[in-house]
């Protein structure tokens, strides 16, 4: 985890993990691999938070996980992600977007608009 | 059973829970020293750094073990809803291929179901559950006598004599009290309006052996059941109040109170009324009035 990274807001990672999940089955090391190369380390994913929040989606049934083989011929856990985690997602991935849209839109203002 | 649940696996033990999730861990920290390992570090270099990036590895195994065995336990109640869903399913299709026979087995099993909850409730209620009204229901007890008859044998029956009720009460130490009841008929009302109904002739000592509550005034004494001289007194179930017209009325009783008993050739004011219940107890059927013993007709 880079030093410089953003702390993940509370309810953040279960989504990005389904995200990552939604290009295909992953173990934990490559979701967090490619949370922070995609993000060029700013955002900092717990090693640890990471699989806790695996389980707990796991749990709730929107990821399915069995063993395999990784490139490197290690074995790992792969997770996929289900049509209940899909649904989910989307749901929430509009949710998130119309509340950071409202949150941008305030946050840039530049002078405070007349009242209606 | 379906094969597909035969060939289930078993839900996993927190041994292997535990197994199962150190091997991923250190599957992660493994895949991390080969990422990093390609990157240009000894092999050394990359577990330590794999290791030191994951943090402190038993902590976090405590908080992943936590998650995990609650996981596992929501995934295995999600499993038996499932089983549960494919089970109706299955009983679903089945019953509307054959109709009359599933009308059969539901009619059957209603049927078991309900002659066996009818007689739960009796067992219940005669059996197990303590007797309603009595303060101490198991410090009470029935008293029987065996007798030994040339024509008939042993013979054990809990009919007594007022005689040997007070022989029992004067001389018996084992108890603190003795109370005793006899059940008949009597008549309420007069004319057309009679009626028989059960009630009890029971000695004074029988409301401080049982102790029920008066809803309403207080029971008769030991003064008003004292042989050659008992009250013409009567305590009432509170069924027998609220089923009775008024024909006159107590001073400060309420009017559904207010009735009066003709027993034979006597009347009697009943002043006093208890819970239905608590005629019941000692008595094996429902009473609807109280008298004292002596007061007897």
């Amino acid at each position: 985890v880079a030093d410089d990274s953003l702390p993940l807001l509370k309810g953040t990672l279960d989504l990005l993990v389904l995200k990552t999940l939604s290009w295909g089955p992953m173990h934990g090391f490559g979701i967090a691999s490619w949370l922070t190369d995609y993000t060029d380390g700013s955002v900092g994913v717990d090693d640890s938070a990471l699989y806790q929040s695996l389980h707990r989606l796991e749990g709730r049934g929107y990821v399915d996980a069995e063993w395999g083989v990784s490139d490197n011929n290690r074995r790992a856990r792969y997770y996929r992600i289900t049509t209940t985690g899909r649904r989910f997602l989307r749901a929430e991935t509009e949710t998130w977007l119309r509340y950071t849209r409202s949150v941008t839109s305030i946050l840039s203002l530049q002078a405070r608009p007349a009242q209606t | 059973m379906s094969f597909r649940r035969l060939f289930r696996p078993l839900p996993r033990s927190s041994r292997d829970l535990d197994a199962e999730l150190r091997e991923e861990i250190e599957s992660h920290i493994g895949l991390c020293a080969d990422a990093l390992e390609r990157k240009g570090l000894s092999r050394v270099a990359a577990e330590a750094a794999a290791r030191a990036r994951f943090g402190d590895f038993e902590e976090s195994m405590r908080t992943l073990r936590a998650s995990a065995r609650q996981r596992s336990s929501r995934v295995q109640r999600r499993e038996r809803l499932l089983s549960l869903k494919q089970d109706l399913v299955v009983a679903w299709r089945q019953a509307r291929r054959s109709p009359g026979f599933s009308a059969a087995v539901v009619v059957t099993l209603a049927l078991g179901v309900g002659a066996n909850g009818a007689m739960f409730g009796l067992v219940d209620r005669l059996l197990l559950r303590e007797p309603p009204g009595v303060a101490a229901p198991e410090q009470v007890r029935r008293l029987y006598w065996t007798q030994t008859f040339s024509w008939a044998g042993v013979v054990t029956q809990e009919v007594s004599n007022y005689a040997d009720y007070t022989m029992l009460r004067a001389e018996a130490r084992s108890w603190s009290d003795v109370a005793a009841h006899f059940s008949g008929e009597f008549t309420f009302g007069r004319g057309e309006a009679a009626r028989l109904a059960r009630g009890s002739m029971v000695t004074a000592s029988y409301w401080s052996v049982l102790r029920p509550r008066p809803h309403l005034g207080r029971f008769f004494t030991a003064d008003e059941d004292r042989p050659g001289n008992a009250s013409r007194v009567a305590v009432l179930s509170q069924a027998t109040c609220l089923a009775s017209p008024s024909s006159a009325t107590i001073s400060g009783a309420p009017p559904w109170v207010a009735i009066r008993l003709r027993l034979a050739r006597r009347s009697a004011w009943p002043t006093w009324t208890t819970p239905s219940s608590a005629l019941r107890n000692g008595i094996s059927v429902a009473s609807t009035c109280g008298i004292p013993t002596c007061g007897c007709p």
